[in-house]
């Protein structure tokens, strides 16, 4: 406890010098916008800036893209309460009782209450992420390439099941994922793969232009297809209005609590853990409510717990990355891509090879949401006005800005145009209602698999059943699996059982 | 709107089918090695080989569903207009690195932010083009004299320099 209180500590130093808070408050404003643009995510707006952290060190950039991922959370719940818009899909649940609430003249207390809960559970899943990463990272320590193999496997297995779309597709996203990882001259005996002649793809395909192409350029796209919003008169909210009263307090404070826990436990599990978290927690606040009815017509736990829930997930997310090296979100893939960029090896050694960029970027977390508390609340008025500015001035300054950031990093011109072939994947997969982001994840993650799986049969004599059957790897497959089939078979057992006439369950469609 | 989705969608699958054949079929040609020392073909094949099963259940299935329900049909967004602003962006994307170098950076800033705003919003042209001219003069300022990013120059982009 010593040491973690000594190196926090060293963190806050660090983290307090005047480029580190720079660049969180950057990071924290970004952030916000985005969470207040429709259209254009956390995710996109890392992707998109990911060129420009070269200009900065790899802690400076961390910290940038911690600030834009909390900042997000807070931002979508601004427009989700007052305007019934949700800025990212982590917010959606807030639209349902917290506009309810504005329409009752609350708007400002459940401002309040989502910014205080995003506070709590913010500090609650940094604490988490510190004491988890480092428990994880050092039982890491001694995991061999089997049980890395089952750490990706799983984790791919995990990611198909949640990922949200139909598993088929989920699971073609992920191959083809995987089968543009294999692109490029292979690792162990030097040999060109799938580059058919074309010499600069012998470095296989740079993830920055893939990753803006995907999630920025093709998120711009899909924007332009989506109908204008029509925004009307926006509600001014006067700083008296945003105090909740005694009763609301009572009953949100818990509410965050709640969330917080479930929103960190959820964000430690592959796929798109900040909005899994905010459904998960609606449906849990409903469960234990005294007040059940109340919810979908302006009930304050509702407002509270995912809003605490979504980010506390961004807390978890970090967990698996900082501890195995792993990305288990689309985001969290992108801050991989940042710190490869810059020339780290993130793996479990990171937090111990690079101690002080861990805790400067677990100290700038707290200082970030600290601020996010203080700017979000009190500035509400000028957030919301960011949606008044043209869509057809923004999206193109977008554009320019995925141009420029890509041809910052090598000055190719085959790397914008592969931004503009995977800005036209990543559109075209969104209009058939495949989801690219598993593309990107298996894309980062599938590398690692083919070198676990290729060295472990090495080190095994070629025996897959003792890569399989190694105690850790064996309960992750055992666990991954667990996941995919339990919903088959719960499916199976309510269709089989004949339904007692008056007597539902709530449903996520109910929600 | 419902053919035109089916078509799309049977487009999508074929073209994942065929990415899928000719993957497998250049996976094939590696060197798998053995079990024991496996070669760089291995992983290739085995993906390869999956992902051509799953693509062509993903075919037929669409083929099937064809002017019906489907699995995760429901989640298609139905598209709005506009699909010229989309092709025009996409176009605009792919024109930029090749106008970079000869017409250096503010100059096909200038076009590219021009293209874009001009399919975006018609009505006001010249308008577009002031504010293209100063997108592109703003970014050059930001991006190469503030971030010390190295951004292809000619006598515009000195002319800026030195008022700078």
């Amino acid at each position: 406890v010593a040491d973690i209180a000594q190196s926090l500590g060293a963190g806050f130093v660090t983290a307090l010098t005047p480029l580190y808070l720079y660049y969180a408050l950057l990071g924290a404003v970004l952030g916000t916008i985005t969470g207040v643009l429709p259209g254009l995510g956390p995710l996109g707006a890392m992707a998109i800036l990911l060129g420009f952290t070269l200009t900065m060190d790899a802690t400076g950039a961390m910290i940038l893209f911690a600030g834009i991922y909390y900042g997000a959370m807070y931002g979508g719940s601004t427009t989700s309460i007052l305007l019934n818009i949700p800025g990212e899909a982590a917010s959606v649940v807030t639209c349902i009782d917290g506009y309810k609430m504005t329409q009752r003249g609350r708007g400002g207390a459940a401002l309040t209450v989502a910014a205080v809960g995003s506070f709590i559970a913010g500090t609650i899943s940094i604490l988490g992420l510190m004491v988890v990463a480092l428990f994880l990272s050092d039982i890491a320590l001694r995991f061999g390439p089997a049980e890395f193999l089952a750490i990706g496997v799983s984790g791919l297995i995990l990611l198909v099941r949640l990922s949200g779309g139909p598993i088929l597709q989920s699971l073609i996203m992920i191959l083809v994922g995987m089968a543009l990882a294999t692109v490029g001259i292979d690792f162990l005996t030097g040999l060109e793969r799938f580059t058919y002649g074309i010499q600069e793809l012998g470095q296989g395909f740079e993830f920055l232009p893939v990753a803006m192409g995907i999630f920025g350029i093709a998120e711009v796209l899909t924007t332009v297809r989506t109908p204008q919003l029509l925004l009307g008169r926006i509600a001014r909210v006067r700083l008296r209005e945003l105090l909740p009263a005694r009763p609301e307090w009572q009953r949100a404070v818990p509410s965050m609590f709640r969330g917080s826990f479930l929103g960190f436990l959820i964000g430690l599990v592959p796929g798109p853990s900040p909005v899994i978290a905010t459904f998960a927690s609606y449906i849990f606040e409903k469960r234990i409510s005294k007040h059940p009815e109340e919810f979908g017509s302006g009930a304050i736990e509702a407002v509270a717990g995912p809003e605490a829930a979504n980010n506390a997930a961004v807390g978890g997310a970090y967990v698996p990355l900082f501890a195995l090296g792993i990305p288990f979100t689309p985001a969290m893939a992108v801050v991989l891509g940042a710190l490869m960029l810059h020339g780290l090896t993130p793996g479990p050694n990171l937090i111990k090879v690079k101690a002080d960029l861990f805790w400067t970027v677990i100290a700038s977390m707290y200082i970030g949401n600290l601020m996010l508390l203080l700017l979000n609340v009190p500035l509400v008025n000028v957030f919301v006005s960011i949606l008044r500015i043209p869509r057809h001035i923004l999206l193109p300054g977008i554009v320019l800005i995925s141009l420029i950031g890509v041809y910052s990093v090598n000055a190719s011109s085959l790397d914008l145009l592969l931004l503009a072939a995977f800005g036209l994947v990543g559109y075209a997969l969104r209009e058939v209602g495949f989801q690219p982001a598993p593309l990107v994840l298996a894309m980062v993650i599938g590398p690692m698999i083919e070198t676990s799986l290729r060295q472990s049969l090495s080190i095994s004599g070629g025996s897959l059943a003792a890569v399989i059957l190694r105690p850790i790897a064996l309960a992750m497959y055992a666990i991954a699996a667990l996941t995919f089939v339990v919903p088959f078979v719960l499916r199976w057992i309510r269709k089989a059982r004949p339904a007692a006439p008056g007597v539902a369950g709530p449903t996520v469609d109910e929600v | 709107v419902s053919a035109k989705r089916d078509r799309q969608r049977t487009l999508a699958a074929a073209a994942l089918l065929g990415f899928a054949v000719v993957y497998f079929q250049s996976a094939l040609r590696l060197d798998r090695g053995t079990s024991s020392n496996p070669g760089p073909g291995l992983v290739p094949a085995a993906i390869g080989g999956l992902l051509l099963a799953c693509t062509a259940i993903h075919l037929i299935g669409v083929l099937r569903s064809r002017s019906g329900e489907v699995e995760g049909a429901a989640s298609i967004p139905p598209a709005a207009g506009n699909r010229r602003a989309v092709v025009g962006i996409l176009a605009a994307t792919v024109v930029f690195p090749l106008i970079l170098e000869p017409l250096k950076f503010v100059v096909a800033t200038t076009v590219v932010a021009f293209v874009m705003l001009v399919l975006l919003n018609p009505r006001r042209p010249a308008f577009s083009l002031g504010l293209a001219v100063g997108m592109a003069v703003a970014s050059f300022v930001i991006f190469s004299r503030l971030l010390g990013v190295a951004l292809p120059g000619g006598p515009v982009e000195h002319l800026l320099l030195r008022i700078g």
